[in-house]
């Protein structure tokens, strides 16, 4: 993201705090891409991922005033976005399933492969513990430079790099890009569930908050 | 964190891999030293795999769903303010008999002492306002806006002071009429009072408590400019396109500036 584009974000913001009446729509719109697929992905499931982000944004508008400008307009947007998510998250039951992500277009038998490696892409994240999931999102999915996804998250760079490690390392175990050793030392990936068939539970042997040092 | 008695175990490989963890183990246990190696491999194809995902697709509808949500909110901060606007204060009666006495006292001041040009110029304004003034409210339709064409392009930011000023009488006569300012298709739609009432019920907060109407531009095409009060200092100028309408209101801009 360019500074320009932060220089713009931030005049729109102070517009808004100025009492521009419109200012604030603006900024939603430059944005609000990114945002939803973030909500979309930190909870699975578009109904709840739209309120989430509805209730997210309105809180923004709100609290537009309290923006210091000590981060970027985006990082501040995404921490708000985030944390009603995992909020929402953490107040929940336990779900039954994880619905994925409709896609709303059918796709060319072209992209078919393309798009069944997506989807299984997209089921393993769902099954990650949520810090890890949240930590892998902003950075490897979103592309955002670590220190802002420790911003966003408020939690220190080293442990955005080691969530993410250890998050992709589960991934990878659960897309069979590593092999499981024979000696036990496995990762077994947290109960998920693909389409509606669901993977059969497996015990984990981790600490249920994903975090590393 | 070991799962096999000796090795480490996956997340203390990540974190290794990481570079948040040295592990002197490493250096001496060749079966880890692989399964790292083996890590950092899979790694990568998982770290493509992420970011070739493909952004999800906005739902229908979401978009409008927020724009409606944050206007809503809008409108109720609007209502919660305005009922209090309305409210004189407890001191406004005095302070008012103050201003006009001490106007009175000034123009009867200046009459007596500069009879010559001076008188002739109170005079003039005085007689100017009441003329240019007289704005056209529209009983008809119950809109009593006054409406004025400065032909100010309001996407000019230099230019609003003076404009707003003129608009609200501050600094001399306002435009004259509805029928000043640019003209056009567009525009002469909404110098119909139905049509105009119609554009105003459909900005947020509704079209109450309207100061002026202008008939001006904005970055060089038609636009309307409706000057509402936002407290004791500021006016809200709300820029519409000329086919602006309850249902589609076609706001430009919302600007909030000094009240002159």
């Amino acid at each position: 993201m360019s500074a320009d584009t932060d220089e713009d974000d931030r005049a729109l913001l102070a517009a808004h705090a100025a009492g521009d009446r419109w200012a604030f729509g603006r900024l939603v719109g430059r944005h609000q891409e990114r945002l939803w697929a973030v909500a979309l992905r930190t909870l699975g499931d578009r109904d709840e991922a739209a309120d989430a982000l509805q209730d997210a944004l309105l809180s923004a508008c709100r609290a537009a005033g309290s923006y210091r400008g000590d981060a970027r307009v985006t990082t501040w947007l995404h921490r708000i976005v985030v944390n009603a998510c995992l909020d929402r998250v953490r107040r929940r039951a336990v779900r039954a399933t994880v619905p994925l992500p409709e896609q709303e277009r059918p796709d060319p038998r072209d992209e078919l492969a393309a798009r069944e490696t997506a989807l299984e892409v997209e089921a393993a994240l769902a099954g990650l513990p949520l810090d890890q999931r949240a930590a892998i999102l902003l950075v490897d999915v979103q592309g955002l430079p670590v220190a802002e996804a420790a911003a966003v998250l408020g939690v220190p760079t080293g442990t955005v790099k080691s969530r993410c490690s250890r998050g992709r390392a589960r991934l990878a175990m659960t897309l069979g890009h590593l092999r499981n050793r024979p000696d036990g030392a496995t990762v077994p990936p947290e109960p998920a569930h693909v389409g509606d068939v669901p993977l059969p539970p497996r015990p984990r042997p981790y600490d249920d908050d994903g975090g590393g040092p | 964190m070991t799962d096999s008695p000796g090795h480490l175990d996956l997340d203390a490989l990540a974190d290794v891999l990481a570079g948040e963890r040295d592990d002197a183990h490493l250096r001496t246990c060749p079966p880890c030293t692989d399964r790292l190696a083996e890590l950092s491999a899979a790694d990568a194809s998982t770290t493509a795999a992420l970011a070739a995902l493909p952004a999800p697709p906005l739902p229908a509808g979401l978009s409008a769903r927020l724009t409606r949500a944050l206007q809503e909110e809008r409108r109720r901060e609007l209502a919660t303010v305005r009922p209090l606007r309305r409210r004189p204060p407890a001191w406004l009666p005095a302070a008012a008999a103050s201003v006009v006495l001490a106007l009175a006292g000034a123009v009867g001041w200046s009459l007596l002492d500069l009879p010559g040009r001076g008188g002739q110029e109170a005079a003039s304004i005085h007689a100017g306002g009441g003329q240019d003034t007289a704005s056209e409210p529209e009983a008809a339709t119950g809109l009593a806006v006054p409406r004025t064409g400065t032909a100010t392009d309001w996407a000019d930011e230099a230019s609003r002071p003076a404009a707003l000023s003129r608009l609200l009488g501050a600094t001399g006569p306002p435009a004259s009429s509805a029928t000043a300012g640019p003209s056009g298709e567009g525009l002469d739609r909404l110098r119909d009072p139905a049509a105009l009432a119609a554009c105003l019920a459909g900005l947020p907060g509704g079209g109450d408590d309207v100061l002026a109407v202008d008939y001006a531009q904005y970055g060089g095409a038609p636009a309307v400019a409706i000057v509402q009060p936002d407290g004791p200092d500021l006016v809200q100028v709300t820029v519409v396109g000329s086919g602006c309408s309850a249902a589609e209101p076609e706001i430009l801009t919302g600007l909030s500036l000094p009240r002159p």
